[in-house]
């Protein structure tokens, strides 16, 4: 029929059906096109090679089928097919360049996921803090992890180029590659602050608004700069927006660029450095040669790397599962300076030179300066060797000097943060002081920690107050005698409430006193009205001032049952 | 070396994926613990702002001003079937009646016989019964605080009407009681009790009214004079200020109470 020969057909059929039912066929035909699967994801490894690395074994074939991904596929083409041992070991780099990278691209994720919660508009902005950590499931846990790892990158960053500055691997031929590391890093510090700004917290604009008025006193520019950065003469929604989109948008495109140049340097011109002995020579032959052997990426490091993210990834979660909380103070209040304002801890150094010096000269000049100089560390290194006619070294003996310098530099800034911090050298009336200690303005002080219910309702007296010994003492008792014993202190150690207490005594008037009145203000919410009166007279006449001139201390808090802690 | 890696990044990944599930499990309930503390929060702010912003006209506890300014801790605000907010034809919710009242203010008060406001304090009669709050109108807060003395006034409708007693000082003497009660009483939101000048206030300032007072009326010693003054406000009205803005209600007051404001406003004179 129609030239079919059904015969032939059919015999046809009887081949392909017994083809078709034996067993060798489909194993011969899963094989290849398992084989042919496994060689098209992985670039071409085999699935036996594909075994025998797993297993950790040598390669089967040769040459080394391993380095065909690296040619071959889009991912691992950006990775070295090997390194040199030295340059791998963990106390040379400490992994601190990874974990930068690591940190980066953790702050990309929960940043993306963050972005869908929150409009940068000082109406909303707050109010979308509120909701991400009352109203998102895992919203919480985003943005504690998106803080942390900013902390984090920060941390790993100025690690990461102490060690380069350490182990010397900034010399030829690195220079250009730690110049890229300084802009990296400058970046992450930008990062980290613009990013302070966006909940639009009282902690958040008061430390925006020292940063940036900082800028204002570099001279020609700086209001200029200023203005251009907050949009307005103060931080409102302009100055809101300018910096989302500093931190959303031009400074991780910033940071990518550069990491990108950075890592190319890194991987694909000169490889990471060997630790100074093993380059240098100054090791035994042996050592010299186990470390300038070769280290496959696949699957030696790959794995290490894999380890260090589980690892990273672990730390993270478990540090926001047990302990780490990202703070949120109150809504933002251009019109009220909190009392203890302060920098974020990375520029507390700055907020430390502004203590000792003028605006111009501590809060531009020198930090310009010194960041110049991190900058042109590997060309000044150079123009010192040159100088003192030497060859180039990068062992830790031949760089007294240097790595003196460093250990200076890192002491001076340690000296300057702490400094910095609210603590020094900043004179609070020692009564508010005292209410801020026990109440602060942000934040939970002692009081805060009283659970409601052990907050008894009457008036307290620092004069008549004393310990409980017939009953079991409660948080109550517990701060309310460190209030007592503070304002006692404060009366010893401070000269001006030593005599006006002296003063006051000789009248037959009140001590030194401060006192809580406790009242059930509403169901469910208390009010502690805290007074300290310290005896204010008049230094001159030595005359004790009158109640209504006098300065007291009048603080009012109140706490709910359950505003939680 | 490569196995070892393997086994301890499976295990601490595996125990990430334990712990995430765990803070997931555990959400629901700390997302509905999260409301319910920003609210109390919410209740501490909006208490504090009231400390600072309205004591003066709607008193310490929200007890109100007699014929000044209403009172909020009454179950009549709280009452909807027949309280304030059906009385005055609001078609919206509490909440939202209290809130726009404070974002928007009151022209006219609902109730000029009993509760005008600052309209009668102003001279003209023309000021507005209570001032907007709200930032949007011009006023000095933000949205989010309107919201929170919102719900700290809601928060009386737990118990509506309940004043709290504040302990006193068992020591204090009359003068320093009367200083506190100057206060809470509300004298305060009309006079000025230091000496420089009425700030604006219609009432007289009283930075040296112990001096004043006993000049004022011929045969009256000043403790006399304030007494009258405070029970029954009319009898003598100073040149230049209003009749019938000082409430009439203080007669009402227990005599130790009087007594005590009248210690401590013996002692505001000029040397």
């Amino acid at each position: 029929m129609l030239g079919l020969d059904i015969r032939s057909q059919r015999q046809k059929v009887q081949t392909w059906l017994q083809r078709m039912l034996s067993w060798a066929f489909w194993q011969t035909l899963i094989t290849e096109r398992l084989e042919h699967t496994t060689r098209a994801i992985t670039g071409g490894l085999s699935t036996s090679e594909l075994g025998a690395l797993l297993r950790g074994a040598a390669p089967t074939e040769k040459p080394n089928p391993r380095y065909r991904l690296h040619t071959k596929s889009f991912w691992f083409h950006i990775r070295p097919r090997y390194y040199q041992r030295g340059s791998t070991w963990f106390t040379h780099t400490w992994r601190l360049g990874w974990f930068s990278t690591f940190f980066f691209m953790v702050e990309t994720i929960t940043g993306l996921i963050l972005m869908i919660f929150y409009t940068p508009s000082p109406l909303v902005a707050y109010g979308n803090m509120l909701n991400i950590l009352s109203n998102v499931p895992f919203g919480k846990f985003m943005r504690d992890l998106h803080r942390l790892g900013a902390e984090g990158m920060v941390i790993a960053v100025t690690l990461h180029m102490l060690r380069v500055y350490l182990t010397g691997s900034y010399k030829n031929p690195r220079q250009f590659t730690w110049l890229t590391g300084v802009v990296l890093l400058l970046v992450t510090l930008f990062l980290s602050f613009s990013g302070y700004l966006l909940p639009w917290d009282q902690l958040a604009y008061w430390a925006v608004t020292i940063g940036t008025s900082m800028a204002e006193a570099a001279p020609v520019l700086g209001t200029r700069v200023n203005l251009l950065l907050r949009g307005s003469p103060d931080i409102a929604a302009n100055g809101l927006l300018r910096f989302y989109l500093l931190h959303v948008f031009l400074l991780p495109l910033l940071g990518f660029v550069f990491l990108m140049v950075h890592y190319y340097k890194v991987s694909r011109e000169h490889g990471i450095s060997l630790p100074a002995a093993i380059e240098e020579g100054d090791v035994p032959v042996d050592v010299r040669r186990r470390g300038e052997e070769r280290v496959d990426f696949i699957p030696d490091l790959l794995t290490h790397e894999i380890l260090l993210l589980a690892l990273g990834t672990f730390i993270m979660v478990a540090a926001v599962a047990f302990f780490f909380q990202a703070p949120l103070e109150s809504h933002a209040n251009p019109l009220r300076t909190p009392l203890h304002t302060q920098a974020p801890w990375y520029f507390l150094w700055i907020q430390g030179m502004l203590k000792i010096g003028d605006k111009v000269l501590m809060g531009i000049i020198l930090p310009t300066v010194i960041f110049g100089l991190l900058f042109a560390v590997p060309y000044i290194d150079e123009f010192w060797d040159w100088l003192w006619k030497r060859k180039s070294s990068r062992l830790g003996k031949n760089r007294r000097l240097g790595i003196s310098l460093a250990l200076v530099f890192i002491v001076i800034m340690v000296v300057l943060t702490l400094m910095g911090s609210p603590t020094w050298g900043i004179v609070t009336p020692p009564g508010q002081e005292i209410a801020q200690e026990f109440s602060p303005e942000e934040g939970e002080g002692p009081m805060q920690r009283i659970p409601y219910e052990q907050y008894p309702v009457g008036y307290f007296d620092t004069r008549t107050w004393t310990y409980p010994t017939d009953r079991p003492p409660t948080e109550f008792d517990k701060t309310f005698a460190e209030f007592k014993a503070r304002v006692e202190q404060e009366v010893q150690h401070n000269s001006a409430w030593k005599r006006g207490e002296e003063l006051a005594k000789q009248k037959g008037l009140d001590a030194v006193y401060g006192a809580w009145t406790i009242t059930e203000w509403q169901q469910d919410l208390k009010q502690i009205r805290v007074t300290i009166d310290w005896n204010e007279f008049d230094p001159a006449t030595e005359q004790l001032l009158p109640d209504e001139k006098s300065v007291f201390t009048d603080k009012t808090v109140y706490i709910h049952r359950k505003f939680g802690d | 070396m490569i196995r070892t890696q393997i086994t301890i990044g499976l295990l601490l990944t595996v125990l990430s994926m334990v712990l995430v599930t765990l803070i997931g499990l555990n959400e629901n309930a700390r997302l509905a613990r999260t409301t319910e503390e920003q609210m109390a929060r919410s209740i501490m702010r909006g208490a504090a702002l009231f400390n600072t912003n309205c004591v003066v006209c709607h008193g310490e506890q929200g007890q109100g001003i007699p014929g000044r300014c209403p009172p909020l801790n009454t179950p009549e605000l709280f009452d909807t079937k027949n309280g304030r907010v059906p009385q005055t034809g609001w078609s919206g919710s509490l909440p939202d009646y209290i809130r726009s009242t404070i974002a928007q203010g009151r022209l006219r008060s609902t109730r000029p016989d009993q509760y005008p406001g600052n309209t009668a304090t102003d001279p003209a009669g023309v000021a507005a019964a209570m001032p907007l709050w709200s930032q949007q109108y011009g006023g000095p807060l933000r949205d989010d605080q309107i919201q929170d003395i919102t719900n700290f006034i809601l928060n009386w409708g737990k118990a509506p009407g309940r004043m709290a007693e504040v302990p006193e000082p068992p020591q204090q003497t009359p003068e320093q009681r009367g200083q506190r009660l100057f206060t809470s009483l509300g004298c305060a939101g009309c006079h000025n009790p230091q000496a420089s000048g009425d700030g604006g206030l219609p009432c007289p300032n009283l930075g040296n009214i112990s001096n004043v007072a006993a000049t004022r009326v011929q045969g009256k010693s000043a403790q006399d004079y304030i007494h009258e003054s405070i029970v029954n406000p009319s009898a003598f009205i100073v040149p230049g200020y209003q009749d019938n803005i000082m409430p009439k209600t203080f007669k009402d007051l227990p005599t130790d109470q009087i007594d005590a404001v009248i210690a401590y406003l013996m002692t505001r004179k000029q040397q």
